[in-house]
């Protein structure tokens, strides 16, 4: 069961924000991208805290309520509703931080 | 700094739709919660064409304009209206030759006060009538105009009769519906009947002529925000039963209640569709963001909205409906409060659907101009108003309500100009960029002892708590008034050469610049040294003492006193 998974099947906050924390910690450190370099994520949830450098924005970046994962045609996750989803955090993450490179 | 990425927690779009006929909606003249005024009449007076007592209804009050006017007719022998009054057209008539007969009517009230009544439904000269029930109803139900679910057909004797009048989502809003019954025959007081219903979503209200059980009408009262994707169903399974034969009919009053999309989270703001049965759709989302990490002491210097396009905000049977040419019209997001309006999907017809008086007075808090080109696939970066930053809040939820420049001012638009995004806790963020900017405290209470740096050899007493006003022992001809309240500004009556200057609040150790010699405490312990008359040299051993006395020097001994001189002593008297 992925994260994204296992978030649609918690049952209670507890069991959710468990599946969510195992999706952050699925991201290794560091990531570059362009000028960018993350260094490391602090997950409080729902905040999640990354530190690094570069870019114009603004340091730290805290991603609050983010998703796992996005809509995929060819994703293999099935939500409830039918739809097929990807957990992806990295692409959440630099769906982010792209505006600042 | 700190650069925070909300997501947002909650929302939810909301969609009502205006038939051709019927668009004042759009202007404010619509209010949110349907009504129904009603009147019924009965009786068996004489028919006189026009005139006739049971012709005719008469409401108590002139409907508003836009009303939706229902006459339900129900008459003895078979008889069908012969003639209507100015402007009503009829939906159904049913007949049992030499029994009953039932007719719906309806009108378009222009908000006259002859609107209100009476009307007229013309019979044949001699015949009976039972009853006219008149209805006036206001709000999203009359939005549309009414149709036929089932028309006026008859059944038998002592049958229970449903009446099913699901409304057609796909093309209406839900709205209500009005099932009505005439049954006949025998004496008035062997017919009895009753309204039950088993469907589960709606609530009915029963209009029946009293004491004249001739017939009656429900008015099934339906959720107007219902969730389309829920596939309700309403008034269906309402049926009448009775001992007696009659005739059954139900109208749909179509409307546009506004109803939310097939995922809540799905979002549409603006006016039209690219689909063309919903060219007067009128579509408003809310969205919250929980923006409570920011610490409360923290500023925030700027806050960014970013939305993903999509081609269809409410997707499943719905087509494309929410969205269309968006370049037509400026997509605004404004600041609702802290808190998305409730969600509640009751069947009181009451929606959070804001008029569009209601929208402007809200804060704008971001826009995205008509000029720019909105992306339906990829993210659209708002342009922030200078009221965003401040609006943000640091405790709770950060909601917006989500319309169009032109539903703001009520221009009259011409084709559609609706923006569609997709699912908002994916695709609509709050970016907020926020820091802790330190500001000098200084302690309500002053309960240190200020530290005087130039005390120098002339000490000065100052009182421990700044809450007395400190004495200044030696003022001399600078006189110097310190205010007994620190709260206030001290007064210093003559600063002359030797200003100071003390700061209003004393946030900080005043500083005596010159202290000089003008103001000293003499400690009292610091007596005066007693006058040395005698200097007594103690003895050492092998030390010469020598005591000169020189001039005119006495030696006074004043009492008993023996002198020895010891070693080498000598004493040498002047002029010896």
């Amino acid at each position: 069961m992925t994260p994204l998974e296992a978030l649609w099947a918690a049952t209670d906050e507890s069991e959710a924000n468990t599946a969510r924390a195992a999706a952050w910690a699925l991201l290794e450190f560091p990531i570059v991208t362009g000028d960018i370099t993350i260094t490391e994520c602090v997950v409080n949830l729902p905040v999640v805290e990354f530190h690094g450098t570069g870019g114009t924005l603004d340091w730290p970046l805290r991603l609050i309520g983010a998703p796992l994962g996005f809509p995929d045609p060819d994703g293999l996750e099935v939500h409830p509703d039918g739809s097929t989803w990807t957990t992806d955090p990295l692409a959440v993450l630099l769906d982010v931080v792209e505006h600042y490179r | 700094m700190t650069t925070s990425v909300f997501y947002a927690s909650d929302a939810f779009g909301l969609m009502q739709y205006f038939p051709d006929s019927h668009t004042e909606a759009i202007n404010d003249s619509l209010p949110n919660t349907t009504t129904v005024q009603n009147v019924s009449a009965q009786g068996t007076g004489a028919e006189g064409a026009g005139t006739g007592d049971m012709n005719s209804g008469t409401l108590t009050n002139t409907p508003a304009s836009g009303d939706l006017l229902i006459a339900v007719i129900m008459r003895a022998d078979g008889q069908a209206v012969t003639a209507a009054p100015s402007g009503w057209a009829n939906l159904t008539a049913g007949a049992t030759a030499g029994s009953r007969s039932l007719e719906v009517w309806w009108a378009r009230s222009t908000g006259v006060s002859g609107d209100k009544g009476p009307f007229y439904f013309d019979r044949a000269s001699g015949t009976a009538a039972w009853c006219i029930e008149l209805y006036s109803i206001g709000g999203p139900a009359a939005c549309s105009d009414p149709s036929v679910a089932t028309t006026s057909s008859a059944f038998a004797s002592a049958a229970t009769v449903t009446q099913t009048a699901s409304m057609n989502n796909t093309a209406e809003g839900p709205g209500m519906v009005l099932t009505a019954f005439c049954v006949g025959g025998g004496t008035i007081s062997s017919i009895s009947g009753s309204f039950s219903g088993t469907g589960t979503q709606e609530s009915h209200t029963t209009y029946s002529n009293g004491t004249y059980t001739r017939g009656g009408v429900s008015l099934v009262d339906l959720y107007n925000n219902a969730d389309y994707s829920a596939g309700p169903t309403f008034g269906t399974a309402w049926s009448w039963t009775t001992s007696r034969a009659g005739h059954s009919c139900s109208i749909r009053l179509n409307a546009g209640g506004a109803t939310y999309g097939t995922s809540v989270n799905r979002l549409s703001a603006g006016i039209g569709s690219t689909d063309a049965s919903y060219a007067n759709a009128l579509c408003q989302s809310f969205v919250g963001f929980d923006t409570s990490s920011i610490p409360d002491s923290n500023t925030v210097s700027s806050a960014t909205i970013k939305a993903t396009g999509s081609t269809t905000a409410f997707g499943t049977g719905l087509g494309s409906v929410g969205f269309g040419d968006p370049a037509n019209a400026t997509l605004q997001f404004r600041y609702h409060g802290t808190s998305l309006p409730t969600n509640t999907r009751g069947n009181n017809n009451s929606t959070p659907y804001l008029t569009k008086t209601a929208f402007a007075a809200k804060t704008l808090a971001a826009t995205f101009p008509a000029a720019s080109t909105w992306s339906t696939s990829a993210e659209n970066t708002l342009t922030s108003e200078a009221a965003l930053p401040g609006l943000i809040n640091k405790t709770g939820t950060t909601a917006f309500v989500i319309s169009t420049d032109e539903y703001a001012t009520g221009s009259a638009q011409s084709g559609a100009q609706a923006y569609a995004m997709r699912d908002a806790p994916t695709y609509t963020t709050l970016t907020v960029v926020h820091s802790f900017i330190g500001s000098a405290t200084v302690a309500a209470s002053l309960t240190v002892t200020p530290t005087i740096s130039r005390a120098i050899a002339y000490a000065r007493t100052v009182a421990s708590s700044l809450a007395a006003t400190p004495a200044i022992a030696t003022v001399l001809s600078y006189g110097r008034t310190i205010a007994s309240s620190i709260t206030t500004s001290p007064t210093i009556t003559n600063t002359t050469a030797y200003l100071r200057t003390i700061t209003s609040d004393l946030t900080v150790t005043p500083t005596i610049v010159t202290a000089r010699a003008f103001l000293r405490t003499i400690a009292a312990t610091l007596t005066t040294t007693p006058t040395i008359i005698a200097t007594y040299i103690p003895f050492t051993t092998q030390v010469a003492r020598i005591i000169r006395l020189g001039g005119r020097s006495t030696i006074q001994l004043v009492q008993t006193v023996t002198a020895r001189l010891g070693g080498r002593s000598t004493i040498r008297a002047p002029k010896e």
